[in-house]
């Protein structure tokens, strides 16, 4: 147990005032249990020093950068950067990895066209729409011929409803 | 950054692309194989032909276009009466009919083909079978089809000769390549015309309409008949043809080789409505008939055979009727013109897809795009 407390730490991170501080070196030349306390916070606090200046792992920088620049709002400087197709293809850290929205995206992509195909071979099998019928070809030939400034006689009438005349000259 | 999940996504992705790929393919073969929408055919109606009409008379010589015209003007102001041989050589044999035709001045050509060959007597003209073959190609020479023949043909005069044993102006229709499409022998007097030859660009006779006997003047119109058959009278504008096409009727306002929508004409039948379209480029008239259905197979009498990869029916050697059936429409073509220009009319027109899995797809998207179609 500290007989100093909060001011211990305060000495060894040197935040204390000279009178301060030489009361307290004072106690310590006294205090066997103090002094071995002050020795282990500085032991710790060298020990953080060292584990703060250690390098972060670049895979770890990059990934968190990433995630901070996914997080942008739009039009904010992510606007300004390359595309995500290009970003994923030349970043630093190899392709990038699909968000699900893009997946969700390509999937229902897929279910439609898959949907679209089906439906299409379905509707493309059987016969063709609309009735059977039979060129009444004989009519046509005579609508063809009058076209042409001809007109046949002693045929049949080409329209059921049309009678027996002549056609103006000329197609 | 290669965690578990890299896998999946790389599959998900590849098949999105895939796919991607898929439907590409299915839109663009839809759109290969889809018939000849409204955007595709274009908006030009009948009477479009002029639009590009003084193109081949800078080569054409004067004398010609006068003598072209005169023979035009004289088929209307001169009443006629005679017996003409028409043949026609096709791709699968030949034909042959003999014709009397009879005009009466500012009126239309009556014509009537005898089944033995033989020009039967003016006074008693027997009347047809039902089944008797109808007088194509008979000669005849209108103002219209002269504006259209100025427009895709170079007229010259190329010197005198005999037809019908009448002295007669021969006129020479030259392609643009400079190749013979067509002659004439004009009335040396009248400038009627006696004789009419038509070939092909590989300057094989394609037809040959003359005149083995004429007797000009209304004398001989007194066996004439008295009627004849009427033609379709619901005559389409061109603000009809574009509705129509807006609800999927493909009317295209010009086929191959120069051929322009010159007329369209509609009737009613128990079977739905029929609409008749007339190309010509002066000298080739081809009639495009089209009316909702499908065909039940062969009509009776006609032969299958392809043209370009595509299954048609004919009825005659020479191929110039001919039917089919594509995407929930009949179409039947009546063609006056060379057998070549012929399979490039049947090309052109919409055809069904092949029967394999990529075609009953295309098939089954243009079905799908019809139910869809507000306008239908």
């Amino acid at each position: 147990m500290s007989h100093l407390g909060q001011r211990l730490s305060a000495l060894i991170d040197g935040e204390l005032d000279h009178m301060e501080r030489d009361r307290v070196l004072g106690h310590l030349a006294r205090c066997e249990p103090c002094r071995a306390e002050a020795v282990a916070l500085r032991m710790l606090k060298r020990r953080m020093n060292a584990l703060g200046g250690a390098a972060a792992d670049s895979a770890l920088t990059h990934r968190l950068m990433g995630l901070a620049q996914r997080s942008d709002p739009p039009g904010g400087a992510r606007a300004t950067g390359p595309p995500d197709w290009l970003w994923a293809a030349t970043g630093p850290a190899g392709p990038r990895e699909l968000r699900p929205s893009r997946l969700a995206v390509a999937g229902c992509f897929a279910v439609l066209l898959l949907s679209v195909g089906a439906a299409a071979f379905a509707a493309g099998g059987g016969a063709q729409p609309g009735p059977r019928v039979t060129p009444a070809v004989d009519v046509y030939m005579i609508q063809h011929e009058i076209m042409t400034g001809v007109v046949p006689v002693s045929r049949p009438s080409p329209a059921p409803s049309a009678s027996w005349i002549a056609a103006p000259h000329g197609p | 950054m290669n965690g578990p999940l890299s896998s999946p996504v790389r599959l998900a992705a590849g098949a999105a692309v895939l796919l991607g790929l898929l439907g590409a393919a299915l839109a663009t073969l839809a759109l290969v194989d889809a018939p000849a929408g409204p955007a595709a055919l274009g908006r030009a109606g009948p009477g479009a032909g002029p639009a590009h009409r003084s193109r081949a008379d800078d080569a054409s010589s004067p004398a010609g276009l006068r003598l072209l015209s005169e023979a035009a003007a004289a088929g209307v102001a001169i009443s006629y009466e005679g017996v003409q041989v028409v043949a026609w050589r096709g791709p699968g044999g030949s034909s042959a009919s003999v014709v009397h035709v009879w005009h009466e001045r500012d009126r239309s050509i009556l014509a009537q083909v005898t089944s033995t060959g033989s020009p039967p007597s003016a006074a008693s003209p027997e009347p047809l079978a039902a089944d008797a073959p109808d007088p194509d190609g008979v000669l005849a020479l209108s103002q219209r089809l002269l504006i259209l023949i100025r427009a895709n043909y170079h007229v010259v005069e190329a010197g005198r000769g005999w037809a019908d044993n009448r002295p007669a102006r021969i006129v020479e229709l030259l392609r643009r390549d400079g190749s013979l499409a067509a002659r004439f022998w004009l009335d040396d007097v009248t400038k009627l015309p006696l004789r009419r030859e038509t070939f092909d660009s590989s300057a094989r006779m394609v037809s040959e309409d003359a005149f083995i006997s004429l007797r000009i003047g209304g004398r001989g119109l007194r066996g004439m008949p008295a009627t004849g058959a009427r033609g379709w009278s619901a005559r389409l504008d061109p603000a009809q043809l574009i509705s129509l096409r807006a609800r999927g009727w493909p009317l295209p306002s010009s086929l191959p080789d120069d051929l322009r929508l010159v007329a369209a004409h509609r009737t009613d039948t128990s079977a739905g409505p029929v609409i008749d379209l007339e190309y010509s480029d002066g000298l080739s008239v081809v009639s495009v008939f089209l009316q909702r259905g499908q065909l039940p197979g062969a009509p009776p009498g006609w032969q299958k055979f392809v043209v370009h990869g595509r299954s048609v029916y004919s009825a005659d050697p020479d191929r110039r009727s001919l039917t089919w059936s594509a995407h929930g429409f009949v179409y039947t073509v009546i063609a006056e013109a060379p057998p070549a220009t012929v399979d490039q009319v049947v090309d052109a027109l919409p055809h069904d897809s092949g029967s394999g899995f990529w075609g009953r797809l295309a098939r089954g998207l243009r079905r799908l795009g019809s139910w869809v179609n507000p306008f239908r």
